[in-house]
Order: C-alpha cells, then structure tokens, then sequence
C-alpha cells in the first residue's frame, strides 16, 4: 500500500468512525439517487437520450480545438472576452486581474466547482477582494469554512441544526433563526446576502454548457442567485472549462433533459440562463450603461485527459453527481475524506491527470462494483477507468509478492499442495488474514473464514479414485 | 436495472438447439479453499441436470484478481494459462460470476484462435446461466424456507447470473425468495478492497448484513462465493445467526428434498454454531 493510500485509508476511516454523521449523509445522499430513478423511468427515451449524449461528447471532444476556436470566435463576435487559462493559477490571475481593473472590494460568485477546483475564492482574498458564495449550499461551506462535500449539493454533510446554528452565529445577534424549517433557514440566508447582491462590483459564475455555434455559455440553477449574481455588477466573468463545449445550441435539448433529472431528479431546473454576449441593459440607478462578459477557458490538466487514450471520454463529464450518488465508498466517505474537489468515482478517474501523482491513490477506494457505470447519464464506464488508473499507477516492476502470486497461478499443482499445507496451520493463516480483520479500537468486526479440512480439489481427486475414473 | 449491463456470453456456442454433453465445472481458487461446499453441490447440481461432469485441475486462477488490481501482466498471463488448461473443453461453467465476466472480457480482448493453434476456445458461462439455459424448464424440487437472493455486482450488473439464478429459484416449490432493501449495493468486498480499505469494507459489509436481516430470511443465497464469505465473517463477529450458501447448494437441496423428503427441510436447518469448523 502506498503511502498516499494509507493517508486515503485513514481519511475515510476517521469519517467512519462518526457513525452517525456518515448514516445521515448516506440517508440524504440515497434520496438523490431514488429521486434519479423515478424522474429516469418517467422519460419516455432516456436509454436514446443517453446514447445521444455520448454521441455529441464524442464528437465534441475529437474535435475540442475547433470548436473552442469557433467558440471563441463566435462569443467575441457577440460582444464578450475570451481568455484562455491552462492552469488554476493562471484563471485565477486573470479573474484578480479584471476585478482590479473594475476597482472592485465585493464579489459574488454563484455555484462553480471550476472555481473551486482553481481555489479562486482563496486567491481573491488573498488579493484583497471579498468573495460572496451566492448559492445556498456554496455559502454553507464558506460559512463554516470547508470545501463543498458534493459537486451538485454542496453542503449536504451539513445537518439542518448545524446550518441554523452557523446562521444564528453568522448573521448575528437579533436575527432569530429556527432550525425546524427549511423556509426559515432560507429567509435568514436571504435577508443575510440581499444586500451583498446589490452591493457586489463583479459577478463570477461558471456554466454548465458553452455553445460552439453560437458563442454562448449556459448555467443551469434553482435559486435564480446565478441570474441576480449576473444582472446586478457590470462585469460578468465565468470561468469554464473547455471540456464544456457542446457544438449546437439544439444538443441542450439532449443535455439539459439529462442533467436535470440525473443531478436533482427534476425534469427541468427552474432557472436556466443561456448568455450570449453581455447584457444589454442599462442600470439608469446604478449608473451602469455598459456591462461586459470576460470568459475564462480553463484547461488545468483537461487536455492531458484528452490524450489518454482510455481517459479521453472521462471529458464528456456534465458533473451531475450521479455517480456519487449511487456510490457506496462515496457516500460513507463525507465527501472530504477523497482529499480534493471532486469526489467519488469521476474524481477518482480525473485525479491522476488533473492533481498528479497524489490522485492516483484515489482508484484504490473502489470496490469495482459498477454502480457509478450504470448510473452516468454520459455513458462514462467509470469503473473500467478505475481499474485502468490502477494498471496505470503501479510501477514499472511487479512487485515481488504479486509475481510469486502469479506464478503459483500457473502452477496449480504446487499451489493446491501449498494451499493445503497452509490450511493446516490456523495460526499463520490468521497471520495472513490480519489485514481482512478490520480492528475496529482492538475489537475485530470481521471474522476469517473456518478453513475446511478438505479442498473441493482434494474431494473431487478422492471421487474420482473411488470411481475408478 | 441493466443500464449498462454487457452482453453476457462472448460467443453463443453452436447455435440454439447446442447442448453440451459434458461441462467443465470451474471452481476458482478461494471457492476450493474456502468453500468446497459450494463446488460440490455445483457439481451435483449439474450431474443431477443430467449432465457429466468434468474438472480439470490444471486450471486454478482466472486472473481477475491480478487485473483489478492494476496488474495487467500478470492477469494475461494467469488467463492465458486458465484458457490453455480449458482448450478443447466443450462448455466452461464457471462457480463465480465475477471470474467468469473476466474470462469473457479476456477471451474477447484476444485474437481468435485458428485451428493451426490447437483447439478453438470453449464458450464461457457463469453457473447459473449455464443452468438457466439448458436446464431452465426441468423441474428444480422444493425447498419450504425463506431465502434471501443476495446480488453480486457482477452479477447484476456485468453478466446474466442474478437475473438466471432468480429465474432458477422462482421454478422452486415452497420457495419464498426476498430481497432486502438496496438490493442492488455492494457488500463491500472488492477483493484486494477489503484488505486495503478494511473499516470501509466491514462498514458497507455491515449495513448490507442490516438490511438482510430485516428480510427475515432463514438463509442468504447468492452467485458469488466472495460476498458470502465476507457477509459471513461480519454475521459471525456481530453474533447474527444466518446460513450463507451459493445458490447451487440450495439448488441441489431442492432436488434431493423432493426426491426424498427429509424432516430437516421442513424446518429451519440445524446451524453449526457459529464460528465451528464446517464440515
Ligand atoms: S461521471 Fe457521469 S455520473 Fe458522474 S458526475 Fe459526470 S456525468 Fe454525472
């Protein structure tokens, strides 16, 4: 086990071990999946609308560099900047860079893990900016400090008593915040962020989708804070990834039916703003008779997956969750304890490429069971990817154990007499199986199995000499 | 169910009227360890099927377990061997659907052998696919109990095995058959998982075992020998008394009880305490 591993294991261990938290999180996390189901089985086409949207994935990622140029073209022609970012550092300089230039001090920002994957919100502050999460669950997390535990619902490790008790603390003394209602939790958060709605410089979203034929990127979202994060500031960034692109703005009727259902159940998000250029709206109050749309390509390590032959499709990603959701290592892991933005099994698969070294441990974490592979409405075969970053980071030499075991494999003779002499010796196969104990604070919780006296092998060679065969 | 679910058998042998006369039971290496139990009564429950059987002991590795874990290498050569061991064999039945998707997945990735390189490759099936195929219509006895059909991942999702073995278990007579919930979550074994990852593994191990119990079963049946010994080892340091079998003992049982009613399967079976040496 490598050393990166072992840190993983004891990640996921020390969430474990809040038993408790991790049913609740398990519970909640569960109730997407059923929720994907039943809005799946209700769509007349969904196996065609899949096929469909792997079709468009493929195609939009052979020819990734063409239409990014087109895109490019075609959204300066509508009226915005594009910039290109190749790594989270550069996007993030790009951003402090045009908030400078505005003479900004208050940003808000609406749901993006690109963002989060660039750590921007950090960087902003370190550069003297203050950054404003605009979403619900994103503001949660900022709130209390830590990084989203899901891509779709960030706060959702967070229990309803936790979040009204960080808001009674956070929007201070007077403000009377009752955890037995959703509605109330939300009214506080609202009067809380109104007015840095209106008071921000600069609104920074992602997208979901950016549209090579039109130049247009999309955002998909149910609180509308996207579109008051958008209409408010006169400058508008969105930070996107380039494996975003779609070719035709009518590839969204594959994408956006997809995406709803898989990532909330819904059959369509309530809000979903397709920006093609800046707004054109004055703002007679606010002075505003310009506004502007900087977009920011970000590659940051997607052009490697491009070029891994058994990765490349890994891109067609819409980040809905789903595969976080069916996931059995995910949902009792916290979210937090993978270690980076992206968890369960598409971050397992994008890791090594796009974290280096330090991902590859990720891969281990799985039990192979396929459930994410059913479940990507992309059609990813996640879990094969999984066992291929395993192929991909074990070293160049076999090591010495598993070129024994492998050779015994092929020479059942020695490994049967072997395995029989082993059978006999209760102390060192206890040795052996020590790992498979699970001590769980001294008390194991998995016994090994009682070893039988005979082999089937050794029964069937005992009948066969009693039949005289 | 089956979004993603692959085709199952890499090559449908002989056409729709082919019926092997002999099989070659497989029995991979942990099952002959382990859980020799379960290669007999498949064995039984093939010969009882009116089939002969075969075994060939120079196959005892599939490979999978050397794949899954990143060893490309080494899972090539332990499969070549498997299938050079197999050569010439009419019908490969294999007592695990994990080991069996593997086999089909390497038989598919090589190129096909001409007659100039010995003798084709024998058609690869999972147990109960085998059965439910070839012996689907025969009669399948009775077995007056409630059982749980447990469902391997690799059964559910990569092969036919759980969908056959269900098939095989509803033709049994007195045969309650019940799911837990989550029926489709791992249990958590993951082969070289659960030694890498334990908590986690006994933790998914447990909740499974949870859910099973609530059935009220009086035994878990399922296609593969590796998530019963795993929900096992759990139920037996957690004191939870439950019968894990292959579904093929149970298969077996059924004929043999309505062959000859024994007063044991009217009632819950005599358990071995928990923890005794089987057998
Ligand atoms: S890999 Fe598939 S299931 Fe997972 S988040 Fe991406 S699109 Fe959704």
């Amino acid at each position: 086990m490598t050393e990166a591993a072992a840190l993983l294991r004891a990640r996921l261990a020390r969430a474990l071990a809040d038993r408790e938290r991790v049913a609740a999180f398990d519970h909640r996390v569960w109730s997407i999946r059923d929720k994907r189901l039943a809005a799946a089985a209700r769509h007349p086409h969904w196996e065609a609308l899949r096929r469909a949207a792997q079709a468009i994935k493929a195609h939009a990622l052979d020819h990734l560099d063409s239409y990014l140029e087109q895109f490019a073209a075609r959204a300066e022609a509508a009226g915005a900047v594009v910039h290109f970012a190749a790594t989270g550092a550069a996007a993030n300089r790009i951003v402090l860079e045009l908030c400078r230039a505005e003479r900004a001090s208050l940003v808000a920002k609406s749901k993006s893990m690109t963002t989060e994957e660039c750590g921007l919100n950090e960087f902003l502050e370190a550069g003297g900016l203050e950054v404003v999460d605009t979403d619900l669950g994103e503001r949660i997390v900022q709130l209390f400090r830590e990084a989203p535990s899901h891509i779709v619902a960030p706060a959702i490790h967070r229990s309803r008593g936790e979040i009204a008790a960080l808001f009674a603390r956070c929007f201070g003394p007077g403000q009377e915040v009752r955890a037995d209602s959703i509605g109330a939790l939300v009214e506080a958060a609202r009067r809380a962020m109104r007015p840095q709605f209106l008071a921000a410089e600069v609104g920074i979203t992602g997208a979901n989708f950016a549209v090579a034929e039109t130049g247009g990127i999309v955002v998909v979202e149910n609180e509308g804070n996207s579109l008051l994060t958008t209409s408010v500031p006169s400058l508008h960034i969105a930070v996107v990834g380039i494996e975003k692109i779609v070719p035709r703005l009518a590839d969204l009727g594959v994408f956006l039916a997809l995406l709803a259902r898989s990532a909330t159940g819904q059959r369509i998000t309530s809000y979903t703003t397709h920006y093609a250029g800046p707004q054109r709206r004055e703002d007679a109050e606010r002075g505003i008779r310009e506004r502007r749309l900087h977009i920011v390509l970000l590659d940051n390590g997607r052009s490697r997956v491009l070029g891994e032959r058994h990765h490349r499709r890994a891109l067609a990603c819409i980040r809905c969750g789903a595969c976080l959701n069916v996931c059995p290592v995910y949902r009792r892991s916290l979210g937090h304890a993978y270690g980076w933005v992206y968890p369960g099994p598409i971050g397992s698969v994008l890791a090594p490429a796009m974290r280096g070294a330090a991902g590859s441990a990720l891969a281990q974490a799985s039990t192979l069971c396929g459930a994410c592979t059913e479940a990507c409405p992309v059609g990813i075969d996640l879990h094969e990817q999984l066992i291929a970053r395993r192929t991909e980071s074990r070293a160049a030499r076999t090591p010495l154990a598993v070129r024994l075991a492998a050779a015994l494999a092929r020479r059942p003779r020695l490994a049967r007499f072997l395995l029989k002499r082993l059978r006999r010796r209760p102390a060192l196969n206890r040795r052996l199986f020590r790992a498979w104990l699970a001590p769980a604070a001294g008390v194991p919780t998995r016994l090994i199995p009682a070893l039988p006296r005979e082999s089937f092998a050794e029964w069937w060679q005992r009948r066969t000499r009693r039949n005289g065969r | 169910m089956g979004e993603a679910s692959q085709e199952s058998e890499q090559r449908p042998a002989g056409g729709p009227s082919w019926r092997p006369r002999l099989v070659t039971l497989f029995v991979p290496c942990y099952v002959d360890q382990l859980r020799p139990e379960a290669g007999i009564a498949a064995l039984e429950l093939l010969e009882a099927h009116g089939f002969e059987v075969d075994v060939r002991l120079g196959a005892i590795c599939c490979g999978q377990p050397f794949a899954n874990a990143g060893y490309a290498e080494a899972s090539r050569a332990t499969s070549e061997h498997w299938l050079q061991a197999m050569s010439g064999a009419e019908c490969v039945a294999v007592l695990a659907s994990s080991c069996a998707v593997h086999l089909q997945r390497e038989s598919r990735a090589r190129p096909p052998r001409g007659a100039d390189r010995g003798a084709p490759e024998p058609p690869v099936l999972e147990l109960m696919a085998f059965l439910a195929r070839f012996a689907g219509a025969a009669p399948a006895g009775r077995w007056p109990r409630t059982v749980c059909l447990h469902s391997s991942c690799h059964g559910l999702r990569e092969s036919d095995a759980d969908r056959s073995a269900r098939a095989l278990l509803a033709r049994v007579q007195d045969l309650r058959v019940v799911r837990a919930e989550r029926a489709d979550e791992c249990c958590g074994f993951g082969g070289g998982f659960s030694v890498e990852f334990p908590e986690l593994s006994v933790r998914m191990g447990h909740d499974r075992l949870r859910e099973i119990v609530l059935t009220g079963a009086d035994e878990v049946v399922a296609t593969d020998v590796s998530c019963l010994l795993h929900l096992e080892g759990i139920a037996r340091a957690e004191g939870v008394r439950l019968e894990f079998r292959h579904v093929s003992e149970l298969l077996r049982d059924a004929l043999r009880e309505a062959e000859s009613p024994r007063a044991s399967a009217a009632q819950p079976l005599e358990r071995a305490p928990a923890g005794a040496a089987r057998r």
